[in-house]
């Protein structure tokens, strides 16, 4: 209302002289005014239209009439020739009659008179731009008068036409989104809805650039006008995008709700009634029973306290729901045995269709007699043997073989490729015949193998607890992709006596991890079978490792054994006081590019022995010698935790100042040199630690740092300085020695580490690219 | 090559493999032989068309979609592939028209992408909110409700 007030003031401004049609600029300008008319009479009323006429009448007529007679004739003019032209109040009367209709919504006859009055431009044959606009206007009239009417696609033709007329307007690309909007068409609306934005910018750059030519009150009224078309564009933009996901057809509501697990689809049924009875009426939603997840401590007290109730419940529920056909089934069977009896009477009613069973705190056998001969298209199978009821190895012995016989028999095992059995014991005649019960087998989990001698088929993945002698797991290698094992009584896996048909590097043992408790278990409990046997670790093409030993000598065979490993992550919580130096028995993997290391144990031994074989630095002095020479060239990656602080200054110092000094030109000579610690372990330990702190204060890892000298007892300064005599000393020494690689640390992560001062991990920060640190 | 039209009448022009990634379009082609005439296709706009073009020309060497039976795989929602999730990165009115235009053309893969997306979108979300993303009205009573969301009140962790 105030735009139209204010408008309704400025009428006679510009309602004059005719000028040549050249200048785009005002033009435009105009036109944005005339669709802010437009729409304040359509919106509104029909009042103040008159007044808004008078704008758009002239809005072609604006030339590029020099700025000064502009102003002038604005200025004065407008008083001096009050009457306009025929023709122009023609015009202004076609158009508040338009606006009028459309205002009080006679959308038929607005259609009509412009209609007519298109025809009469089309006859007139002036193509001048007064007349493109004029039809611009008509067509974007008309276009609003056929939406309203319900006339969509006519309505879209109308704007299309309009654009194609006056390609600048921004008005006729709102009209186009507004009618693709109202036809579904989302997308095209919001980019017809760019375009108009665009073009508007485009026009209000225009115009500003134009200023000087402009009127004031122009101006005024142009970025008005403006103003309210960009509130249009706004408001048509959110009333599409509150209209989402209504317009997808149920069919792909219910595709997309198939996505959901079952605690996510119950919860939508109190959407709607119809949505409810939908969903309820879709069987595929409901063939898949998952009451593993939904297990809280909560539920569980009161699963137990109402004997399974829950479980039973939601089962018919969903046998029901799913028209007897559930796909796969995991659930708990809790209380009574009658409960469990019930329960397993219902999988078994509705076994034929099911693909994936999991029954936990069932008894194997039971599941074994009773539901799986009924289960025709079974993939994978996961039985958890209640911990009440645990299995003998005897009992296994005694009626395993002849159990899994009769439940894996006949059809069922065919299309099996999944076999989890926990807490349950196989004898080992059973186990040698899942190849043949079962050809499509690929994954095995059992607990408590009673020494399989001869397994055959090709596992992908195989999960063996407390497994007896597995010694014939060699002739299955080839495909095997993943092995874990645990508390293995007898060392499981010799390759010495391999199948020779491979070459030792052709092994397919990718990653191997070694489970916690495995090895102490083995070693500590019966490191006399160890001996006995004769057990290697033996993996010649293993690469990846997470290891923990609890005796040096079996972590030395490890490594001598496999010494391909890229990636090791070892566990030291294990050490006992007075091991030494782990770090020079993983020097021997020269091929080692990742290291995580952990220590949670106090280390009883001397911090600054631990890293010097890992570095790779030349080695010199007796107590090195024996040191492989160049150790773990590749090293790029490091996580530490828990170490203590002498440990990690020790290690932080000699890393990244090596990189540093490399960094800063010096040959690895000499970065060597200044980067490492006193010759004597002991007096380096402290002259470490102290560093470590005083890396705070002083300015460690720059040469240049002898102003700010720390304690003079610690000499950190010492430790970084070049003490010429000593490098001599190292040429001296490793004369023999060859170049080595530059150890690029690029990773490296802490936690739990004591000893990195701000300053440091500032540093550390700059320097290494990929760099964490949590104290 | 095959020619198709949009709804905006713009045209494309893609390689053969690449547009029988939509199994409509296949069993078109098998049906009128090879043809120089454009394949219309009224429903699809020519920015949604683009973008399924964009799919399909990533995954033209994928191996057909295993049947239904893969359903237990199928459920998994958060197994997005890497291009697959950045593909659809997209606002809310392109997701809706591409999954429709997929649904339309009978391409799969990439209905599975959408419906997943918008899965995502919904885990977590109440039943108002849902509401307001699907656009329908709530017509029970707060006592109905009540009673529903006891009757399913199991399945909910406390």
């Amino acid at each position: 209302m105030t735009a139209a007030g204010t408008k309704r003031t400025t009428p006679p401004i510009d309602v004059h002289q005719p000028r040549p049609p050249a200048h785009r600029s005002d033009a435009d300008d105009d036109v944005v005014g005339s669709q802010g008319g437009d729409s304040s009479s359509t919106t509104s009323h029909g009042s103040g239209s008159g007044t808004d006429d008078d704008d758009d009448d002239d809005e072609p007529s604006h030339g590029p009439t020099p700025s000064s007679s502009r102003r002038r004739i604005d200025g004065k003019a407008p008083r001096l020739s009050p009457s306009p032209s025929p023709a122009a109040q023609h015009r202004r009367t076609l158009r508040r009659d338009v606006r009028r209709l459309l205002a009080i919504g006679d959308h038929a006859q607005a259609a009509e008179v412009c209609t007519r009055h298109l025809a009469q431009l089309r006859r007139q044959q002036q193509p001048n731009t007064r007349a493109a606009t004029d039809s611009a206007f008509l067509l974007v009239s008309r276009s609003m008068a056929r939406e309203r009417a319900g006339c969509l696609d006519d309505s879209l033709k109308d704007a299309k036409a309009a654009i194609r007329i006056d390609p600048d307007n921004p008005k006729p690309y709102l009209r186009a989104a507004s009618a693709l909007a109202a036809a579904g068409h989302v997308s095209n609306a919001r980019s017809c809805l760019a375009a108009a934005r665009s073009k508007l910018s485009l026009a209000s750059s225009q115009a500003e650039h134009a200023w000087t030519s402009t009127s004031p009150s122009a101006l005024v009224r142009g970025a008005k006008r403006r103003a309210h078309l960009e509130h249009r564009i706004a408001r048509l933009e959110a009333s599409i995008s509150s209209r989402p996901l209504a317009s997808l057809p149920l069919e792909l509501i219910l595709r997309i709700l198939s996505f959901l697990d079952v605690k996510q689809l119950l919860r939508t049924l109190t959407v709607s009634r119809q949505w409810r009875a939908e969903v309820l009426a879709y069987p595929p939603l409901w063939r898949h029973l998952d009451l593993t997840q939904l297990v809280s401590l909560h539920q569980m007290r009161q699963e137990l306290k109402s004997d399974g109730r829950r479980t039973r419940r939601a089962l018919e529920r969903f046998c029901h729901l799913s028209r007897n056909s559930l796909v796969s089934l995991r659930l708990s069977a809790v209380g009574s045995q009658d409960s469990v009896d019930t329960i397993l009477a219902l999988v078994r009613s509705n076994a034929a269709t099911l693909e994936h069973l999991q029954l936990d705190r069932c008894t194997a056998h039971q599941v074994l007699a009773s539901v799986v001969p009924a289960c025709q298209s079974l993939r994978s199978l996961e039985i958890q043997h209640p911990p009440s009821s645990r299995y003998s190895v005897q009992e296994a012995d005694a009626n395993g073989g002849s159990m899994v016989r009769a439940g894996l028999s006949s059809k069922v095992a065919e299309r099996l490729s999944t076999i989890r059995l926990e807490t349950f014991g196989v004898h080992r005649e059973a186990l040698a015949m899942y190849p043949q019960l079962a050809p499509m087998l690929s994954q095995l989990r059992v607990l408590k193998v009673c020494s399989p001698s001869r397994m055959c088929s090709p596992f992908a993945h195989l999960e063996l607890y407390d497994a007896f002698a597995f010694d014939a797991l060699a002739q299955a290698h080839a495909t095997i992709e993943e092995v874990r094992l645990s508390t293995c009584q007898q060392l499981p896996i010799r390759f010495e006596g391999a199948p020779p048909r491979n070459e030792p590097t052709s092994l397919v043992f990718e990653r191997l991890r070694v489970l916690e408790g495995w090895l102490p278990r083995v070693v500590r409990g019966r490191r006399e079978m160890r001996r006995e046997t004769g057990l290697h670790f033996s993996f010649p093409a293993l690469q990846e490792a997470e290891v923990g030993f609890e005796c040096d000598e079996d972590e030395e065979a490890f490594y001598r054994h496999s010494p391909r490993i890229e990636r090791l992550s070892h566990r030291c919580q294990l050490y006992p006081q007075g091991t030494r130096e782990p770090t020079r028995r993983i020097a021997m993997l020269e091929d080692l590019r990742a290291l995580s290391i952990a220590y949670r144990a106090q280390i009883g031994e001397d911090p600054a022995a631990i890293w010097p074989s890992l570095v790779p630095h030349r080695i010199r002095g007796e107590d090195d010698a024996a040191v492989v020479k160049v150790a773990c060239p590749k090293l790029t990656e490091l996580r530490i935790e828990y170490a203590d602080r002498d440990l990690t200054g020790t290690l932080l110092i000699r890393l990244v100042l090596l990189r540093l000094y490399l960094s800063k030109g010096l040959t690895f000579d000499e970065a060597v040199a200044r980067a490492r610690p006193e010759k004597a372990p002991g007096r380096a330990t402290t002259s470490f630690s102290r560093a470590g702190a005083a890396s705070s204060s002083s300015s460690p890892f720059s040469r240049a740092s002898g102003a700010s000298a720390p304690a003079a007892s610690a000499r950190p300064d010492k430790l970084f300085s070049t003490a010429a005599t000593k490098t001599t000393d190292d040429d001296d020494d490793d004369d023999g020695g060859g170049r080595v690689a530059c150890c690029a640390i690029v990773s490296l992560h802490l936690r739990g580490c004591d000893g990195v001062s701000d300053e440091a991990a500032e540093f550390l920060r700059k320097v290494v690219a990929d760099f964490s640190y949590s104290p | 090559m095959v020619s198709l039209t949009t709804s905006d009448n713009e045209q494309f022009t893609v390689d053969k493999d690449v547009a029988e990634r939509s199994v409509l379009i296949k069993q078109m082609l098998e049906d009128i032989g090879d043809t120089d005439q454009p394949i219309p296709l009224p429903n699809v706009s020519s920015n949604v068309l683009k973008k399924v073009l964009e799919y399909c020309a990533h995954h033209r060497n994928d191996p057909p979609p295993p049947a239904d039976d893969a359903e237990e795989s199928r459920r998994r929602t958060t197994d997005i592939s890497e291009w697959d999730s950045k593909f659809i990165q997209v606002d809310q009115e392109m997701l809706f028209e591409i999954i429709l235009a997929a649904n339309y053309l009978d391409i799969k893969p990439l209905l599975d992408v959408g419906c997943k997306t918008v899965a995502n979108m919904i885990k977590g979300k109440t039943p108002e909110e849902i509401r307001k993303v699907f656009n329908i009205q709530n017509d029970f009573s707060p006592e109905e409700e009540a009673q529903i969301r006891k009757e399913n009140e199991w399945a909910e962790d406390r």
